[in-house]
């Protein structure tokens, strides 16, 4: 059954069929139109096979000249000009075709040629505006298919950026949490299974629970939250960091390991800087479908031995995401003065 | 005050022949119209004393008069007169007459009420004028009728037992009498008149 669709809308899709199909129809309407009596005669089958040589004739050069030439590339008034000249030629053929061509291939048969201009520019302005119509809505349906590709090309490459982020964050993160814990267990404190706990949470969400294209905002929270916990086992002063929610985050989706990109930002460029008066202010505001997020820190010196292949890698990948599934639905600023970096970021949920 | 409508019966008389052919709209329209001062006047068939008056009407419209001298004495009687307005122009390479029925007040009126019952029609004549001699030819009927009835003429009509009316429009009568005229087999042998005023 399958199959038999698929051949069917194979047969469909070649245009050679579509073409034969149409004046097939055309020659099948016009026949009984142009019959005289209730009866179809030979001379009716002769009037319509020629009516349709000015007919076809007008309708390929609209087809494959002026359409392509004029139309495609937007030439409007050239291309009115050309319909005007093409109904001069369509006239002339269709003219020819019962004066003289006629005469010539059906001797004996008497045939005669619209000669009312109104009547034959209708039957013009049908059929070029049939096949135009038909044309235009084949590009329609092409561009809605190539839309439907590049959007599918666009969600999969934000799934590969996404990826690419996880990458991008694991590693560092990942070695020194680790040698966060491997000193808390040297100095056998107490609460270094619930840091264990913590940084297993945060490894389980961000390769088990992030893969969908938008997650539950409570859940992106409590990631965030033990982020930064575990970025607080290697500051100085945790009481530096300070993080706060306000509002109602149940039932609302964000796109996951957006923020974290941010907030990672602030304790590489913050935390990690050799400046006094070391802080990470992190701030979540939840209105109805609006969401505010304010990260500042102090403009510090980055520690980290960054690649320069990757610098600034992670704010325009966020950027990149933002712009895809966001859209015009968000709103990032970048406050850089000589002492304090802030990040604002207003997204429509 | 009597209407009296005169069916086409000119060609009857001329041909001696009992079927024609008739169209509802005229061969003309009032641009093709032209004038003819030289068939002005009357025309005579002397083997059958019959004769054709011709004189101007208005506005390139003549009278055409078919009469017929039934005393063989050379004056003409009210009643074998046939009157019709005649249009006279080119189709192609041809000259030809279109006669419509001339209303005139005359006589009684008690066959008003029949006659409201005709729908009057044009006849159309093929005209040749060489130099005294008026040539009158009429469309061959039967010709006409083979290529009816073998679909090789596309052109809106009916069919009786013994005429055939051309439905179609002035333009489609005109592109198809153009064509047609060119048949030699298109037209009977003419009835030829001679000028005698």
């Amino acid at each position: 059954m399958l199959r038999m669709g698929a051949f069917i809308k194979n047969i469909v899709q070649k245009s050679i069929f579509l073409h034969i199909l149409f004046w097939a129809l055309s020659y099948y309407f016009l026949l009984h139109h142009f019959s005289i009596s209730g009866e179809r005669s030979i001379v009716d089958y002769i009037f319509t096979t020629l009516f349709h040589l000015s007919l076809i004739s007008a309708v390929y050069i609209n087809l494959y000249f002026l359409i392509p030439r004029f139309l495609n590339k937007q030439h409007s008034w050239k291309y009115v000009i050309g319909l005007i000249l093409l109904y001069g030629v369509f006239y002339g053929i269709h003219i020819f075709t019962f004066d003289i061509l006629s005469d010539l291939v059906f001797p004996g048969y008497y045939l005669i040629a619209f000669y009312d201009h109104v009547e034959l520019f209708k039957y013009f302005v049908v059929y070029i505006g049939i096949t135009t119509l038909f044309i235009l809505s084949k590009s329609w349906f092409e561009l809605i298919e190539s839309r439907k590709e590049l959007a599918e090309k666009e969600t999969e490459m934000v799934q590969n950026e996404l990826k690419a982020l996880r990458a991008q964050i694991n590693p560092h993160f990942l070695f020194n949490s680790l040698n966060s814990i491997y000193s808390l267990t040297l100095n056998k404190k107490e609460n270094a299974p619930q840091v264990i706990l913590k940084l297993s949470d945060v490894l389980r969400y961000m390769i088990y629970e992030s893969n969908e294209s938008f997650v539950d905002l409570g859940k992106e929270l409590v990631f965030i939250e033990n982020y930064i916990d575990l970025q607080k086992l290697r500051t100085k002063d945790a009481e530096a960091v300070n993080f706060k929610v306000d509002g109602v985050i149940e039932g609302q989706k964000v796109v996951p390991l957006i923020f974290i990109v941010l907030i990672e930002n602030a304790f590489k460029h913050g935390m990690k800087g050799d400046t006094k008066n070391q802080y990470v202010h992190i701030q979540f505001a939840v209105e109805k479908d609006k969401l505010e997020l304010i990260v500042e820190n102090n403009a510090g010196i980055i520690d980290d031995v960054e690649d320069e292949r990757f610098k600034g890698l992670g704010l325009e990948n966020v950027k990149r995401r933002l712009d895809l599934l966001y859209r015009d639905r968000y709103r990032l600023d970048i406050d850089h003065s000589e002492n304090s970096f802030t990040v604002k970021l207003a997204i429509t949920l | 005050m009597k209407t009296k409508y005169l069916i086409p019966i000119l060609v009857v008389l001329i041909t001696a022949q009992s079927c024609t052919i008739f169209s509802l709209n005229p061969l003309y329209t009032e641009e093709d119209l032209m004038e003819v001062p030289d068939l002005v006047g009357t025309w005579e068939e002397p083997d059958e004393h019959e004769y054709v008056s011709i004189e101007l009407l208005q506005n390139n419209k003549y009278l055409f008069r078919y009469m017929e001298d039934l005393r063989k004495d050379g004056t003409f009687q009210e009643v074998d007169t046939v009157s019709y307005e005649a249009g006279f122009l080119e189709v192609g390479n041809h000259f030809f007459a279109d006669l419509y029925p001339y209303y005139h007040d005359e006589g009684s009126d008690e066959s008003e009420y029949l006659f409201r019952n005709f729908i009057p029609t044009h006849s159309i004549l093929k005209i040749v004028k060489e130099g005294n001699e008026l040539q009158l030819y009429l469309f061959n009927f039967d010709r006409l009728q083979e290529l009816f009835e073998q679909n090789r003429i596309r052109i809106k009509h009916q069919m009786f037992d013994d005429y055939i009316v051309i439905t179609a429009s002035t333009e489609e009568l005109q592109k198809f009498i153009e064509k047609y005229a060119d048949d030699p087999k298109a037209f009977e042998d003419p009835a030829i008149f001679r000028k005698i005023e």
